[in-house]
């Protein structure tokens, strides 16, 4: 094993606002995107713990909770609620992209304030729907939550 | 760190003394969550004579183990593991002080289901309760 030292903050702190929600289903290949994805949006990580008989607590997992709000509100026209139904009932990767770049089939909007890309990758998860209203437009919530037994294959 | 060695054997074993060689098929270490403290459990004779004096007598005492293997112990192959443990006709614990091991110790388990949980229900989060008394009695 070699030393690890995280010691320098220039280029090596990034930016990377939450840009995009993807879904992929794997049968049918069918990708869904969901780019402009609003202020509130937001990822946690928290992990589970169990505490052993020396008092230290032990890491058991981590629950993965996304949190999506979506934008695009023409609900009765643009086929959004019948896709995420579909997506629902159906083998699917969650995709959470945070910066810009690493698409697949579109060239995403630009985007400001941003130096660098990174995404979580979730699987066996279920989407959540709700809806609210804010100031003078409705908007769509979209929230996920995933428990990983480690962090490795989490971040891409 | 202490751990709790489980190890299991067709045949009754002869000699005691702990064996770090043995294949993760037959013995696997553990350093569980709750204490691997060595319980003491009396049974005792008690009554009252005609003359109306209660009396106890100690019959024998048997050391047991309460042990819990939680989640991050615990994957598939640990799960078949202690289910081949609990199946197996001779079954032994050996436990670490920090500094060595002791001897084997021929232990028996309750009858019944397979005492394992899951954490929040999560099938990941698998846990393992194992109540384990000595054969023998002190």
């Amino acid at each position: 094993m070699s030393d690890l030292i995280l010691k320098n903050i220039q280029n090596s702190i990034y930016l990377m606002p939450i840009r995009a929600i993807q879904f992929y289903e794997t049968v049918l290949e069918d990708w869904t995107a969901i780019e402009h994805l609003e202020s509130g949006s937001n990822f946690r990580i928290t992990s589970i713990t169990k505490q052993n008989s020396k008092g230290a607590n032990v890491t058991l997992g981590y629950r993965v909770e996304l949190t999506a709000n979506v934008a695009h509100n023409d609900y009765a026209n643009n086929g959004l609620i019948e896709r995420l139904n579909r997506i629902n009932s159906a083998d699917f990767q969650l995709h959470f992209k945070m910066g810009y770049g690493d698409d697949i089939i579109y060239t995403p909007p630009k985007m400001i304030n941003y130096n660098n890309k990174q995404k979580i990758v979730i699987e066996n998860t279920k989407i959540v729907m709700e809806f609210e209203s804010v100031e003078l437009r409705p908007r769509m919530i979209l929230k996920a939550t995933q428990f990983i037994k480690n962090l490795e294959n989490i971040f891409y | 760190m202490s751990y709790i060695a489980l190890m299991f054997s067709a045949t009754e074993l002869f000699e005691l003394t702990y064996n770090p060689a043995l294949t993760d098929s037959e013995q696997r270490l553990y350093d569980t969550i709750t204490p691997k403290a060595t319980l003491v459990n009396r049974t005792v004779d008690e009554g009252v004579l005609l003359s109306g004096r209660r009396y106890s007598h100690l019959i024998h005492k048997h050391f047991e183990w309460d042990i819990t293997i939680s989640a991050d112990e615990l994957n598939t192959s640990d799960v078949e593991f202690i289910e081949n443990f609990l199946d197996s006709p001779f079954k032994y614990i050996s436990t670490h002080n920090g500094t060595s091991w002791s001897n084997y110790i021929q232990v028996i388990s309750n009858s019944g289901r397979t005492p394992i949980d899951y954490i929040e229900g999560l099938e990941d989060l698998p846990e393992i309760t194992l109540n384990l008394r000595k054969v023998l009695s002190e």
